[in-house]
């Protein structure tokens, strides 16, 4: 950071002054030019992730593992039909190459008043590779998102139609291949044991680290580098900032804490970019245009009871994570594509839109519906009890994997391909957690000596999740996610630094850590979720370290992360502080899909991303 | 002329029979602090308790050096039993000068105004209690000031300098740090504030919201470079000296603030600085974790307690800089003759994996201030300095006040890696980068530990 001399910046810090005086003046507590001072600073970052593995993404056109393979589909009248994915694979080296800057400015305006604004931007050199659309035959999917690739921009249903709206209500600017936004944007106001922040902010609360037990405020950007980034970092930089007034007030060694805050949601990756997860033979209706003028609320206490840390919070909240459903696609392509079908218009009142970037076989739905965590059965059913249209077409209730199959065969030789459209919607909750925390204090150099425990449960009353069958039908269920939290240096040798440990274990028992239910688990090409059997819960354990070298110049970091039904992450990690401006990261993230268990990879959450072993590089330059 | 009446060995054979001794009150003619308590005159004058020999430079060194001269390679045979092993090496060899003045005779110039005040106004009160922590004569808290002036034993000059660390209730030190390699370049630089409470041991006599049970709030937090910035730390100090600090941090990457483990003391705070949190003040671990104190020796030293050290009238009282490879590796001190110094060694023993082996300080009985720390390693290798610098906040160009009379605190510190061959040195600046300045007063107790000694302030300070 470099400070402004005072008359250089007068000339910014007047008309800044004169604004906030010009609104506020209350006590003439305000801007005080004797007071007034500005300092900036940031930096420029070149991240690149290589691939390690010849694994693609397969939620995306061109890591379909069913493209250009001959697939057998249900015979029809007898007669054996094969089919061929027309859509090209691809094979990257890179998952990533982009070009960060982030510019920081803290102004201080009065005694009681200062600002502070984050500008974050980002440019993508486009170096994965992905699918043309013009060159697949019968490509024509609805949706700007599905037409071109894009990067950066989060686009919602608006009234020009399907993903016509772009960011709403964000400070953020985006393109195909670049975005600027301002994470943090806000005055604090303080005065004595009262401090208000108002403005764009991100809001982090617990002593969780990377389990969101009590860090309910803020959904996540998923776009970026998605969960795979430098896990010391944690959810820095994927926090969805929202504008809130925050306001915090001290009294009796008490911390009060609470917020109103404009409602964003969790934005993933756009369809067919590196990291998305959302399967790409979906076209996502986001009705976020309809929520956009709803707010979160919540409210925290955390202080000292005898030798114990309390915190206690309870949130009304519009779940970030948002469900999904069948939609209407509003696509009025007929059936077939044929001379003189004329089911157009009924189809366009199905969930379903002809289109060769579709699905194109029953072995490809259950493929996918067990990458989704959906179910096979109950989801084509879904989608033709719910739709009228569907059933004018013909599409009939089955009960089993043999009849869907048949169906969805049928259906896929008569379309060549159908894409299915969801809506995907939010819906309030109410958000409890208590926490605790204890410091042991053992002898000196014991396991125990400074071993930090902390426990965080939350309670969710009615949470609303997406029903595997992508029925309207929500689950609706109570949640409870519980965290224990055991931390502490060690010191192995006189010549290096104390090592920090991390020991995490989490117990959901209602959904991932992705937040999908779990009655979702299990299924695979041959089988429905309905018909695996589910776990009854989700159980993840984290284990991470940092071993600083003995000047700090360097910082090697192991995390660990298991998700016990068999599967696991991990990253090595090397932090490299040379001195001056520069500053090096480097890590591998590592992800065992099914390693530990005979159960299918669909049965754990941490498969979602299996495909993606790949080693990051950043280098930045501060100024 | 007392040396007159006692010749010029005088001194050195007292000294020694008091280290013999074990217990001995500071002074050679007389003992120093009686004197200054019967006193009644606003000026305290440690002139009657030391000969010239150990008040004045050039008469100690048969007039080879005296006030105004610079001590280097050249000369430095003439004062090397006056420096700690680590300072001489770096005249000796590494081209470091040392200015050289007058001893301060006054009192009144070593302390904050009202720190002396509260040490005089409490002579004689303080006790040991059954588990080792310093008691007023009710049982409570210490009631502010020195509570052993004149320290008979190695515990109580340890508990003079763990009591309260800058001497003064509240100050907030506005710090610019430099990270020198061994070939002599500024590998880091950065910009922190130092800032410290005092809850119990306050000069006005008060308990800061009655909190009895704590002895102060530490709090550290960095503005510069881009990647440290916002990184806080808050200590929360029981009175209790055996048990560790609580700490909270404000790490960027996390975004809020959350609990750490304390007993981290033996490594750097950030990349490539040579402070512990364990070197600061020579006491910056509770007292009680370390143990083995033990007076070695008296003798006289030179140290940097002279208002010569205080760069007022230069940009942000910077510090002139030379030495070193490129010329930048030490601050530009001014020393002075203190006439007698304890040598307390002691050893941490509730650190059974910690680097240190041992660490002898130098304390100037006159403020009971330690002036040199050097710390070894287990192997019992001359390991680490850290070397402060001192001043009332006065000079023929500014004064700095405190309650309207001249501050007085530390005004930088070095500390070198001899077996690294690496420097941090940082000194108080009028401002930091993030418009923090230098402060050592406030009209409002209530309003700074809200400002900057809560979690609720590390989160507004972090960002």
């Amino acid at each position: 950071m470099v400070a402004f001399s005072k008359t250089r910046l007068m000339k910014l810090g007047l008309p800044v002054g004169l604004l906030v005086s010009g609104t506020a003046q209350a006590g003439g507590a305000f801007f005080d030019p004797d007071v007034f001072g500005a300092s900036y600073g940031g930096f420029v970052r070149f991240e690149s992730a290589v691939r390690t593995t010849s694994d693609e993404n397969p939620y995306n056109q061109a890591g379909n593992p069913f493209n250009n393979i001959d697939v057998q589909r249900n015979p029809i009248g007898g007669t054996p039909d094969t089919v061929r994915r027309l859509v090209p694979s691809e094979s990257n080296d890179f998952n990533m190459n982009i070009m960060r800057g982030k510019f920081d400015v803290d102004l201080r305006l009065g005694s009681k008043l200062s600002f502070r604004g984050e500008l974050r931007a980002i440019f993508d050199f486009d170096t994965y590779n992905n699918h043309d659309i013009g060159s697949i035959p019968g490509a024509a999917p609805a949706g700007d998102l599905h037409q071109n690739v894009n990067y950066f921009d989060y686009r919602v249903n608006g009234s020009g139609g399907l993903q016509s709206r772009k960011a709403p209500m964000a400070m953020e600017w985006t393109g195909e291949k670049y975005m600027i936004d301002l994470p943090r944007f806000y005055f604090d106001y303080q005065d004595g044991a009262l401090l208000v922040r108002a403005g764009n902010q991100q809001i982090a609360w617990g002593q969780s680290l990377f389990f969101r037990v009590m860090d309910v405020p803020n959904g996540l950007d998923l776009r970026r580098h998605s969960v795979l980034d430098f896990v010391p970092e944690e959810f820095s930089d994927k926090r969805v900032p929202s504008p809130a007034i925050r306001a915090q007030y001290m009294v009796g060694g008490w911390e009060l804490d609470g917020f109103v805050q404009h409602f964003r949601p969790t934005i993933y990756g756009n369809p067919d970019t590196p990291y998305n997860t959302i399967t790409s033979q979906f076209t996502i209706h986001d009705m976020y245009g309809d929520y956009d003028d709803k707010a979160n609320f919540g409210v925290r206490v955390r202080g000292d009871v005898g030798a114990f840390t309390v915190q206690a919070m309870a949130t009304s909240r519009y779940n970030p994570d948002g469900t999904f459903r069948w939609t209407e696609s509003g696509v009025s392509k007929s059936l077939t594509g044929l001379p003189g079908d004329a089911t157009a218009d009924l189809m366009a009142t199905t969930a379903f839109e002809r289109d060769s970037t579709g699905v194109l076989s029953a072995r490809e739905w259950f493929h996918y519906a067990g990458l989704a965590r959906l179910d096979g059965i109950d989801g084509l059913n879904a989608a033709i009890a719910e739709f009228p249209g569907a059933q004018a077409l013909g599409a009939y209730l089955v009960d089993n994997e043999f009849d869907a199959g048949q169906e969805l065969d049928l259906f896929f030789s008569s379309a060549g391909g159908l894409r299915g459209h969801l809506a995907r919607e939010y819906h309030r909750e109410s958000v409890f957690g208590l926490g605790f925390g204890y410091t042991f204090n053992g002898e000196p150099g014991s396991f125990l000596d400074q071993l930090i425990a902390n426990v965080e449960i939350q309670y969710a009353n009615d949470r609303t999740f997406t029903n595997p069958s992508l029925s309207r039908e929500h689950i609706v269920e109570d949640e409870v996610i519980t965290s224990l939290v055991l931390e502490k240096n060690h010191r192995f040798s006189r010549e290096f630094p104390a090592t920090y440990f991390v020991f995490q274990w989490m117990h959901r028992t209602e959904s991932d850590f992705f937040g999908r239910h779990l009655s979702g688990m299990g299924g695979t090409e041959d089988r429905s979720a309905q018909n695996a059997r589910t776990p009854g819960s989700a159980n993840y354990v984290a284990v991470a370290l940092q071993q600083p070298s003995p000047t700090l110049k360097w910082r090697f970091d192991f995390s660990m992360l298991y998700d016990m039904e068999g599967a696991m992450l991990l990253q090595p990690a090397v932090r490299w502080r040379p001195g001056g401006p520069w500053g090096v990261e480097a890590f591998f993230n590592h992800i065992i899909e099914d390693g530990f268990t005979s159960r299918s990879e669909n049965y754990n959450a941490l498969s979602t991303a299996g495909w993606a072993d790949e080693f990051t590089l950043r280098v930045s330059y501060s100024f | 002329m007392y040396i007159k009446k006692y010749d010029f060995n005088y001194s050195r054979r007292k000294f020694l029979e008091k280290s013999l001794l074990g217990a001995a009150s500071a002074g050679v003619l007389t003992s120093l602090w009686p004197m200054i308590a019967r006193s009644d005159s606003a000026v305290t004058d440690i002139s009657k308790a030391y000969p010239d020999e150990l008040l004045s430079i050039e008469m100690h060194t048969k007039g080879m050096i005296k006030p105004g001269d610079v001590i280097t390679a050249d000369n430095v045979e003439h004062v090397a039993h006056l420096l700690d092993p680590i300072a001489l090496e770096q005249v000796k060899t590494m081209g470091r000068r040392i200015r050289i003045a007058e001893s301060t005779r006054d009192l009144t110039k070593l302390y904050p105004h009202d720190y002396l005040e509260a040490t005089l106004r409490n002579a004689g009160k303080a006790r040991f209690d059954s588990a080792g922590n310093v008691r007023a004569p009710d049982g409570a808290p210490w009631l502010g000031g020195c509570p052993f002036p004149d320290p008979q034993n190695a515990e109580e000059a340890a508990a003079d300098m763990v009591l309260a660390w800058g001497r003064n209730d509240w100050q907030m030190s506005a710090t610019r740090d430099h990270d020198i390699d061994r070939n002599g370049d500024i590998a880091y630089q950065y910009d922190f504030v130092w800032a410290e409470l005092q809850v119990t041991s306050r000069t006005d006599g008060q308990i800061f919201q009655g909190r009895d049970d704590l002895l102060r709030y530490n709090a550290t937090w960095f503005t510069r470079p881009d990647d440290v910035n916002g990184t806080s730390y808050l200590n929360t100090w029981y009175y209790d000296q055996s048990k560790f600090p609580d700490l909270l941090g404000y790490l960027p990457a996390f975004r809020r603030v959350r609990q750490f483990p304390t007993n981290q003391r033996f490594e750097p705070l950030v990349p490539g600085m040579v402070l512990f949190l364990s070197d600061a003040w020579a006491a910056g671990d509770p007292m009680l974790t370390w143990g083995n104190y033990r007076i070695v020796e008296r003798k006289p030293m030179l140290g940097a307690q002279n208002p010569g050290n205080f760069m007022g009238g230069r940009d942000n009282w910077e510090k002139p800089v030379h030495g070193g490879p490129k010329g930048q590796t030490f601050h530009e001190t001014v020393m002075e003759l203190c006439p007698e110094c304890i040598v307390l060694e002691s050893e941490p023993v509730g650190y059974p994996r910690a680097p240190v082996g041992k660490r002898t300080a130098w304390i100037d009985v006159r403020n009971q201030l330690m002036i040199a720390s050097v710390t070894t390693d287990r192997k019992g290798e001359v390991w680490k300095s850290f070397e402060p610098q001192y001043a009332q906040y006065s000079n023929e160009h500014e004064t700095f006040t405190k309650a309207g009379k001249p501050a007085w605190s530390w005004t930088g510190v070095m500390i070198y890696d001899r077996l690294d061959g690496r420097m941090t040195r940082y000194y108080v600046g009028k401002e930091i980068q993030g418009g923090f300045k230098t402060a050592f007063e406030t009209n409002d107790v209530n309003d700074v530990y809200n400002r900057y000694m809560t979690s609720q302030a590390l989160q507004r300070l972090g960002g």
